[in-house]
């Protein structure tokens, strides 16, 4: 690994980040080295919302008890606290916060450091289970499954589930309506708007739909639905649900974003420790088209993807590959990455207009089963 | 893992519980003293609204002043029906006009239009203690007893605090159909039921029902219900779709058919009293309404396995479910072991 140089010194070398979420919150204890901010240990609990301090205390027990290292002194924290949240603290917790962040800006503070750092378009998508809060269509919802289920009965999910946000889809089916929720949120929250440019985007998917998601398949399918026509998209899964803290390490701590553009390595590095996973590039035509890809033979291949179809490469994560491919109505040459999904191309048309019943149920299961894991190449 | 806390079912709690809400009630009752749940511990009396008659016009005279003249009772006096108010010659005094109360009632205004407005009578609300116990309290707030009850805690609910007689009329996983409900409903607090749909909840109003405790009910009539009042407590055991209810909460209130109820949907739960002789068996919760998991404790679980309780016998730390989440294992009876993320199990305490 390359050296680097340590971070300035008004960067503590040690610090806790809580993300309060409104069903979990997540807690990380960082250290930063030479090679940039390491996540220590982690810990998760719900958010007993009229009792934080109940989940706090918990959570730096853990912490403590994971880290061998005592968090507290005569009643005050010892290392500096970051909290990212959209709730309204108690005071005992504003105390003894150094900073707090909405989760608005953490998420901008994170787009923007990720575009001065990588280039490009970034995306933080963010599905915490807020998103079951929110009213969405539920034919559209009913439209993602690929079982039948009553509208009535969905609505009743919801409710339960508004009950008590921290719970966790138990079983295949409960999986999938909430996949199914967060596709019709997505779409909903997160917009493309006009005049943005459509090609070489990244996305950063974070928040509790992810963190569940069991199988890539499904996970590339609630990207692919999502994705409006005429997008190239390279997609990271926050696993460890750290993005929020760490864009509001980024919103308190500037120089941390110097650091990073100082020592580019040290951003890739903080990435992969924490369990980034590089899904695979995503590419929504819209319809049928057809994409030369470059597998570096004398010839280039051809692969024809045919309306309403979706056709996956298994490319590897790392390996790169050329490709030309025509895209609202202008040919592009582009460098595609392959992942843990690989690089799929969705002629599909957008957005997708399903109407719930037996024939979408058969549309998905289809479109879920065309892009299950084969050996990468 | 930390999980929440409930206490569906409290038996035999010592609370101090308030009655009489209203600010318009007068309390009959002293520090010190010891109530039976049939004394009446408050008075109200309740306007009944009132009456104009256009006495102007009735006397063939304009304005205020002019029919004031011709009143033979004074503003404020207590009036009944067919007793002369005013009285008018007419034709050189040939011709004399009266007009009498057409109400029970207090004479309360002449208008500027020269109509009399009457007031009826006040009813008389009595509000009996509906518990047994010692006043520990009397205030403006209300009438502080001590008192021993049994509490069910509900998942959600709707309504305000509003009392009557339980009575049981369907199984736990029945439908709550309307055709269990008849006359004898009528300001009775209806128990039972894994489900309630429109057309039931609209006929328990029609009828006259006071409070409807149930397993589930669809989110969308529960939404209908609203959050002001609809003339109608309604309390929701499990959640919502159809859920038969937990067999304690069952066996609890068939306890109590036919016994006295506060149903109370804001604080989700119905208190029951309990007679003098019942001692209290169950103090406070202590500690909070959220716990550490350990094994051993008897817990309900949520989601697809929704409506089992069990004991939890393992917790694997294999975090396959997100979050890193430990998968708990749980005994519901000798033959039947369910795998269940952690986070959704609830503590059952209390009994």
């Amino acid at each position: 690994m390359v050296e680097l140089a340590a971070p300035t010194k008004n960067f503590p070398e040690k610090l806790l980040v809580l993300d309060v979420g409104c069903a979990w919150t997540k807690s990380f204890f960082l250290e930063v080295t030479e090679v940039g901010p390491k996540v220590l240990a982690k810990a998760y609990l719900p958010t007993v919302k009229d009792d934080l301090n109940f989940t706090l205390t918990h959570l730096f027990l853990t912490l403590s008890q994971d880290l061998k290292v005592k968090l507290w002194q005569k009643k005050s924290l010892i290392f500096p606290l970051v909290v990212v949240t959209d709730l309204d603290l108690p005071s005992e917790i504003t105390q003894i916060a150094s900073s707090v962040v909405s989760s608005s800006e953490a998420r901008k503070s994170l787009e923007s450091a990720y575009r001065k750092l990588r280039g490009g378009n970034i995306r933080v998508v963010d599905l915490g289970a807020r998103i079951f809060n929110q009213d969405l269509p539920t034919g559209e919802i009913n439209s993602y499954l690929t079982f039948p289920m009553n509208v009535v009965d969905l609505e009743n999910y919801i409710g339960n589930k508004r009950l008590s946000l921290f719970t966790l889809p138990f079983g295949e089916k409960e999986v999938e309506i909430e996949q199914a929720i967060a596709k019709s949120a997505w779409r909903k929250n997160f917009v493309f708007d006009n005049g943005e440019s459509l090609i070489g985007w990244d996305l950063i998917l974070t928040g509790a739909v992810f963190s569940f998601s069991p199988k890539n398949e499904s996970t590339a399918l609630m990207i692919l639905d999502s994705l409006p026509a005429n997008v190239i998209a390279q997609a990271w899964l926050d696993a460890n649900l750290v993005s929020l803290s760490f864009g509001a390490l980024l919103s308190v701590y500037s120089q941390l974003t110097d650091f990073f553009q100082t020592n580019p390595a040290s951003f890739d590095n903080f990435l992969e420790l924490n369990n980034f996973k590089n899904l695979g590039t995503f590419v929504s035509l819209g319809g049928e088209g057809v994409v030369k890809v470059d597998f570096g033979f004398a010839d280039l291949q051809e692969v024809k993807v045919e309306r309403g179809q979706l056709v996956l490469l298994p490319i590897s994560g790392g390996k790169k590959v050329n490709f030309k491919v025509k895209l609202d109505k202008k040919k592009i040459t582009a460098t595609l990455e392959g992942g843990e999904v690989g690089i799929v191309f969705d002629g599909r048309g957008k957005p997708l207009s399903l109407t719930a019943g037996r024939v979408a149920q058969e549309k998905v299961a289809h479109w879920r089963e065309s892009l299950k894991k084969v050996d990468s190449i | 893992m930390i999980v929440p806390v409930t206490r569906r079912v409290i038996k035999s709690q010592k609370v101090n519980l308030t009655r009489l809400v209203s600010d318009k009630e007068t309390a009959k009752v002293s520090v010190g003293e010891a109530v039976s749940p049939e004394d009446v511990i408050g008075v109200a009396e309740i306007p009944s609204g009132r009456r104009l008659v256009k006495l102007a016009s009735l006397l063939g005279v304009h304005g205020r002043r002019e029919v004031e003249k011709h009143l033979v009772k004074p503003l404020g006096a207590r009036v009944f029906e067919g007793e002369i108010l005013a009285r008018r010659k007419s034709f050189f005094g040939l011709k004399t006009n009266v007009f009498r109360s057409p109400i029970d009632g207090v004479i309360s205004e002449v208008d500027g239009f020269g109509s009399l407005v009457i007031d009826f009578l006040p009813c008389q609300n009595r509000l009996v203690a509906g518990v047994g116990g010692k006043v520990l309290e009397v205030s403006g707030k209300g009438v502080v007893i001590e008192t021993v009850v049994s509490k069910i805690k509900t998942k959600v609910g709707v309504g305000k605090e509003r009392e009557g007689s339980i009575k049981i009329v369907a199984e736990p996983n029945e439908f709550l159909l309307p055709t269990k409900l008849d006359v004898s409903c009528r300001d009775k607090i209806i128990v039972g039921g894994a489900s309630v749909g429109k057309e039931t909840l609209e006929k328990a109003l029609t009828i006259g029902v006071r409070g409807l405790v149930v397993g589930g009910i669809n989110v969308r009539d529960f939404s209908k219900l609203g959050e002001l009042d609809s003339g109608m407590t309604v309390l929701i055991t499990e959640g919502f779709g159809i859920r038969p209810m937990a067999e304690d909460v069952y066996l609890e209130l068939k306890k109590h058919h036919d016994g006295f109820g506060i149903i109370n949907g804001s604080q989700r739960e119905l208190i029951i009293p309990l007679s003098k002789e019942d001692k209290e068996t169950n103090s406070e919760v202590p500690g909070g309404n959220w716990q550490e998991l350990d094994l051993g404790l008897k817990v309900y679980l949520s989601g697809e396995a929704h409506g089992h309780v069990g004991i939890l016998e393992k917790i694997e730390q294999n975090g396959q479910y997100g979050f890193n989440v430990p998968e708990a294992l749980v005994r519901i009876d000798q033959s039947e072991t369910l795998r269940v993320p952690a986070c959704n199990l609830e503590i059952i305490r209390g009994e």
